[in-house]
């Protein structure tokens, strides 16, 4: 499954670079998360849940950043999550790329292919394809909140 | 948490305490003992764990006990009429419709629900009925001509129309 | 699945203190196919489950001067077999017997998958399509929500705290008007539609489209009602260009998910296609 969001946020490169590879704080912006720590250089523990009408799953996964050019404003992150109860998972590859559009507008692209693992049963896969789209752009409402705040 | 459940499976009256929980394919497996009714694929969709509840097909895999409490259960166990196979059991027999026999049962339940519903079922009619039962080994066309050569032998002796003319 | 108690309210009062009690530990059953399917794979994990089996005033179909009204625990296969149905609301018969298997629809319920709210299902776009309504019962007394605002989001629906879907009022199909619901299924006949499309279309005295109803399931978080569609025809002449004009609109109206059943961009021209022979075959219904 593969997603990608472009958007505008209100605060300069660099501010956007910190913020998005400041982990346990870019996560706060994602809808559900619940606990990231941090487990080793570049690696996250995470837990996020996602909800939809009365049913809901629990990911539990690892975020990795996979490699990050501070010049080129380009990061790659891996994650892998499942649900210990609905059984099986999903692996995201992602990347990230900020440029700047002026001294405090910067474009944020973020790219994402999904491959779902196992056995996530019959509803389990719609919720997370539904949500994953969601989740993306609410991720990038947040962070533009989120930076405004910060600058002010 | 413990349910108390009523139920008349085959002409047998039985009450359990059982889990809320318990389905109603592993009440009859397990809890009562009559094991011919098969489990596949716990969703619903292959029709391996087809029961008559109160003369309706229902998929006992998807079905609470505790929710059909009271009801009259038929089980593939209890279709044989006086100590001889039904009809449709004898035409499977007599007409290749299994090889394995997983999924039998459902298909001899199904058949009996479809020829109780139209007894004079046209071969669409007999696909489009039990297009929710499968089975991988025997290409399907065992089972519809067991189907077709039962509806007739059964209409035979209930001096019915002759088969095909509709339902 | 994980332990839970089970409650088998006898009348709607009870079924009321229930919810009441239990609050958000608790979901309501009705025919259970969606629902245990949903605790098996603990989606859903509820301490307590209310079964409405046992409330025997919810599954009766009459013919009132509004329409007909259908119990909420009408199994699909009753209204499949009613006469009622079968002389009022056709279309409704036509659309059940295309779910699942005969087992689902003797076990399925009316109310049941309305409130289920699966976009995927059959019976919505139908349903919206004739105009239908449900009746929202609690404590306080019905509150009656027209079906095409009563789907929210994915699974989600209007039913607040402590309210029974009791039944649902559907007006009969207007006179002169031609109504068909099509399921495209590429694959296994008891899957759900890739796209799927109601239409009922009434025509005018002078050969125009005096008012046409357009529903697509499968394509959206809900079953979608295309307007824009419908009103660049309704008023014109029933030509095939107007209908394909017409149509070609409904590709804006859904968002469909990329899944085993297509591609997003596979099912957003599938809907055009199977939307204009929807009121294609509709017209060419009317009697």
């Amino acid at each position: 499954m593969k997603l990608d969001i472009c958007s505008v946020v209100p605060a300069g490169r660099d501010a956007t670079w910190a913020l998005v590879m400041d982990i346990p704080k870019a996560a706060t912006c994602i809808p559900g998360i619940k606990e990231v720590t941090p487990d080793g250089e570049g690696r996250f523990q995470a837990t996020m849940q996602a909800r939809v009408g009365p049913m809901g799953m629990t990911l539990n996964g690892t975020i990795t950043i996979v490699s990050q050019n501070a010049e080129a404003g380009e990061a790659h992150f891996l994650v892998e999550a499942g649900d210990k109860r609905v059984g099986g998972g999903v692996k995201t590859n992602m990347s990230m790329k900020v440029t700047a559009q002026s001294d405090n507008e910067t474009e944020l692209e973020i790219v994402s292919d999904t491959t779902f693992m196992g056995r996530l049963g019959e509803l389990g896969q719609p919720i997370i394809r539904r949500k994953a789209r969601n989740t993306l752009e609410d991720f990038s409402k947040n962070l533009s909140k989120l930076l405004k705040a910060e600058s002010e | 948490m413990n349910h108390q459940v009523r139920l008349k499976v085959n002409g047998t009256d039985h009450e359990l305490d059982i889990p809320a929980r318990r389905l109603l394919v592993d009440c009859i497996r397990y809890d009562i003992g009559l094991t011919g009714t098969k489990e596949s694929c716990s969703v619903g969709v292959c029709g391996a764990c087809a029961v008559l509840v109160d003369g309706e097909m229902y998929a006992s895999c998807i079905t609470l006990a505790a929710s059909v409490d009271g009801a009259e259960i038929t089980t593939i166990e209890g279709i044989a009429e006086n100590g001889n196979l039904h009809p449709i059991q004898q035409a499977f027999i007599d007409h290749g419709g299994f090889q394995c026999g997983i999924c039998t049962p459902g298909q001899v339940i199904a058949a009996k629900s479809l020829l109780e519903e139209n007894p004079t079922p046209t071969e669409d009619e007999i696909k489009d009925y039990m297009m929710g039962n499968l089975c991988r080994c025997t290409g399907y066309y065992g089972i519809l001509n067991s189907i077709a050569a039962a509806a007739k032998i059964m209409n035979e002796a209930a001096g019915n129309k002759a088969a095909g003319s509709g339902g | 699945m994980i332990d839970f108690e089970f409650h088998s309210p006898t009348s709607l009062d009870e079924a009321f203190g229930l919810l009441d009690q239990y609050g958000e530990d608790c979901r309501i059953m009705a025919g259970g196919t969606a629902l245990v399917i949903q605790m098996k794979q603990r989606l859903s994990q509820p301490g307590h489950v209310i079964g409405l089996r046992k409330i025997g005033s919810l599954n009766s179909i009459e013919s009132t001067p509004e329409g007909v009204r259908i119990g909420a625990l009408c199994t699909q296969h009753q209204i499949i077999s009613n006469p009622v149905i079968a002389k009022e609301l056709p279309l409704l018969a036509d659309t059940f017997r295309k779910v699942a298997t005969p087992r689902i629809r003797n076990m399925a319920t009316i109310g049941g998958g309305l409130v289920n709210g699966d976009p995927s299902q059959d019976p919505p776009p139908s349903l919206i399509a004739l105009g239908a309504s449900v009746v929202l019962t609690s404590n306080s007394g019905d509150r009656v929500v027209p079906l095409e605002n009563f789907f929210i989001d994915y699974y989600e629906t209007d039913v607040q705290p402590g309210e029974v879907l009791t039944s649902v009022l559907v007006p009969q199909a207007p006179a002169g008007s031609g109504a068909v619901y099509l399921k495209f299924l590429p694959r296994t006949a008891d899957d759900y539609g890739t796209v799927s499309v109601a239409a009922v279309v009434s025509k005018g005295q002078d050969g125009t489209c005096k008012d046409v109803r357009i529903v697509l399931g499968s394509v959206g978080v809900t079953a979608i009602r295309a307007t824009d569609a419908e009103d660049a025809l309704r008023g014109k002449a029933l030509t095939d260009e107007n209908i394909r004009a017409a149509a070609a609109l409904v590709k804006d109206a859904v968002d469909p998910l990329d899944d085993f059943r297509g591609s997003a961009e596979y099912k957003t021209d599938m809907a055009e296609v199977f939307a204009r022979r929807a009121v294609e075959q509709s017209l060419a219904s009317i009697s």
